[in-house]
């Protein structure tokens, strides 16, 4: 049986991920906030939708958790760039931010 | 590690120096604001568990004057990113779909499954969510 030694590949998808949803869910999300207000996303409209409905719950969840992933990877290979090397402390706090952020997701909407 | 690879200096203002990688870097800066914006979404969803005036003090923040010029900048840089990730598509995608229907097919399709997916939000939003 071969292990799997690096969780590169994996990370990578979830960057592949996250730049799909950003491009699929982020300028929409940002020009309704632009444009609309509290009348229109109402309390009553945005938690029957977001925080009780199967549908609304599982778009925000795939909305903000692989995009959390896909931009805290390029801000933590950004670094690099930036002529910053960043070494495996650095890569965990980044990814574990990118954790604790995807947990914190799904347990609000919960 | 026992060996100590050279490393060869290099300015942190590399990127100044060719437009083509200015490009890249306001490409990659587009990361730093979405996720500052996921940060804002993140906290929007705490404040709708929190209740009704807590949900109201979060939309009236997003009408603040600086809030509104953060969302255009990251309005304007997730287009960029939206663009150059059309555009990069056809190299990232199986290489016998890519031979079989082109280039400029999965590019144009994907963008216009992304726009098609934005304006149905912005119409949901509109709406006021899905009833």
């Amino acid at each position: 049986m071969s292990k799997p030694k690096h969780i590169e590949p994996l990370l990578w998808s979830l960057f592949g991920a996250g730049g799909m949803t950003i491009a699929f869910f982020m300028t929409g999300i940002i020009v309704s906030l632009l444009l609309f207000g509290g009348e229109t996303l109402s309390y009553e409209r945005m938690s029957g939708f977001f925080l009780e409905s199967w549908i609304g719950r599982l778009s925000i969840i795939a909305a903000l958790v692989p995009s959390y992933w896909g931009c805290i990877h390029r801000v933590y290979h950004g670094m690099h760039d930036l002529g910053i090397h960043a070494g495996n402390g650095v890569k965990a706090v980044c990814y574990g931010f990118a954790l604790i952020l995807s947990i914190t997701t799904v347990v609000v909407v919960l | 590690m026992s060996r100590r690879p050279y490393v060869r200096p290099m300015e942190r203002t590399w990127f100044m120096k060719h437009p083509a990688y200015r490009f890249y870097m306001l490409r990659e800066s587009s990361c730093i604001f979405s996720l500052l914006y996921c940060l804002n979404l993140l906290n929007g969803l705490f404040k709708l568990a929190n209740g009704p005036e807590a949900w109201e003090s979060w939309i009236n923040l997003q009408g603040n004057p600086l809030m509104v010029v953060f969302a255009l900048v990251t309005l304007g840089l997730t287009l960029v990113h939206t663009i150059t990730f059309a555009n990069m598509a056809p190299r990232v995608a199986p290489q016998q779909v890519r031979k079989a229907v082109g280039d400029m097919l999965i590019r144009n399709g994907l963008l216009g499954a992304i726009a098609v997916f934005n304006v149905v939000i912005i119409i949901l939003a509109a709406m006021g969510g899905v009833a």
